[in-house]
């Protein structure tokens, strides 16, 4: 699996649904840009392992966490809500907690649609900064991209969030037809393919330093 | 010091299309690309604007 370093790995603990996914992809797309690796448990599919197993294990690997909360509302099939994403933030949080020293530089950015609902809900998370991006896209990868800026060195130039953002629209726009050269409709790429797509796009079009 | 961009990380991954096809991929549409969206892609010119609704009559 990807041989990232510790301190260039992102857990990415949000949903998987189809209502999700565009969040999903570009959160994917702005974590790679700025130069991390986006980890999450879509990316083994081992019928042997347990999930929880799998979520730990990643989450061990990793020095980041973005946990996107705003995933509330009930399940259409069950009419329960899910609450895998509040979880696997308290095993992160957990891991940063009673970790050894490795895991104790850990750090997140917990997303949600709007600044301050996260009280009536998850209140013992209360006084931790969490991000709002609105369900959009660009504000998403600008929320990611700032805070990946706050962890590197101040000798790496990063883009901006709305650079990010049309370098996103334009990949969005050649995916498909990087998909049909191999003949693959995009709803059957998985999060592997995704990744190794979106790693072969950016290494042929880099940024120009100026 | 000059600052300087940060290298992506291209990872080994078990993907469902042989790794080659996926890089030819990446090339043929970087080469097929016009060239005021390259310059978008490189960072060397920035989207245009879209007027306001007032300025477009």
């Amino acid at each position: 699996m990807p041989e990232a370093d510790y301190g260039r790995r992102v857990f990415v603990n949000c949903p998987f649904d189809k209502e999700y996914r565009h969040l999903f992809e570009a959160i994917v797309f702005a974590v790679h840009n700025c130069g991390y690796v986006a980890r999450c448990a879509l990316e083994v599919d081992d019928g042997s392992e347990v999930r929880i197993e799998k979520v730990t294990r990643i989450i061990g690997d990793c020095k980041f966490g973005l946990h996107d909360i705003s995933r509330t509302d009930p399940d259409v099939a069950t009419g329960l809500p899910r609450f895998n994403m509040p979880f696997e933030l308290g095993v992160f949080l957990g891991a940063k907690r009673f970790g050894r020293t490795e895991q104790k530089q850990k750090s997140c950015l917990i997303l949600d649609v709007e600044p301050y609902r996260y009280q009536k809900f998850l209140s013992d998370i209360a006084g931790q900064d969490i991000a709002a991006h609105g369900g959009k896209v660009e504000s998403a990868i600008s929320r990611v991209r700032d805070w990946l800026s706050n962890a590197m060195a101040t000798s790496i130039r990063l883009p901006g969030g709305e650079a990010i953002a049309a370098r996103y629209r334009i990949f969005r726009r050649e995916l498909p037809v990087m998909c049909e050269s191999y003949s693959l409709r995009m709803d059957e790429l998985t999060f592997n393919d995704y990744v190794a797509q979106l790693e072969d796009w950016l290494t042929q079009n880099p940024r120009v330093a100026v | 010091m000059k600052p300087k961009l940060r290298t992506i990380i291209t990872t080994n991954r078990h993907t469902s299309v042989p790794r080659k096809a996926m890089r030819a991929a990446a090339k043929a549409v970087t080469a097929a690309r016009d060239p005021e969206t390259d310059r978008i892609v490189r960072g060397l010119a920035s989207p245009k604007e879209e007027l306001p609704e007032t300025a477009r009559k």
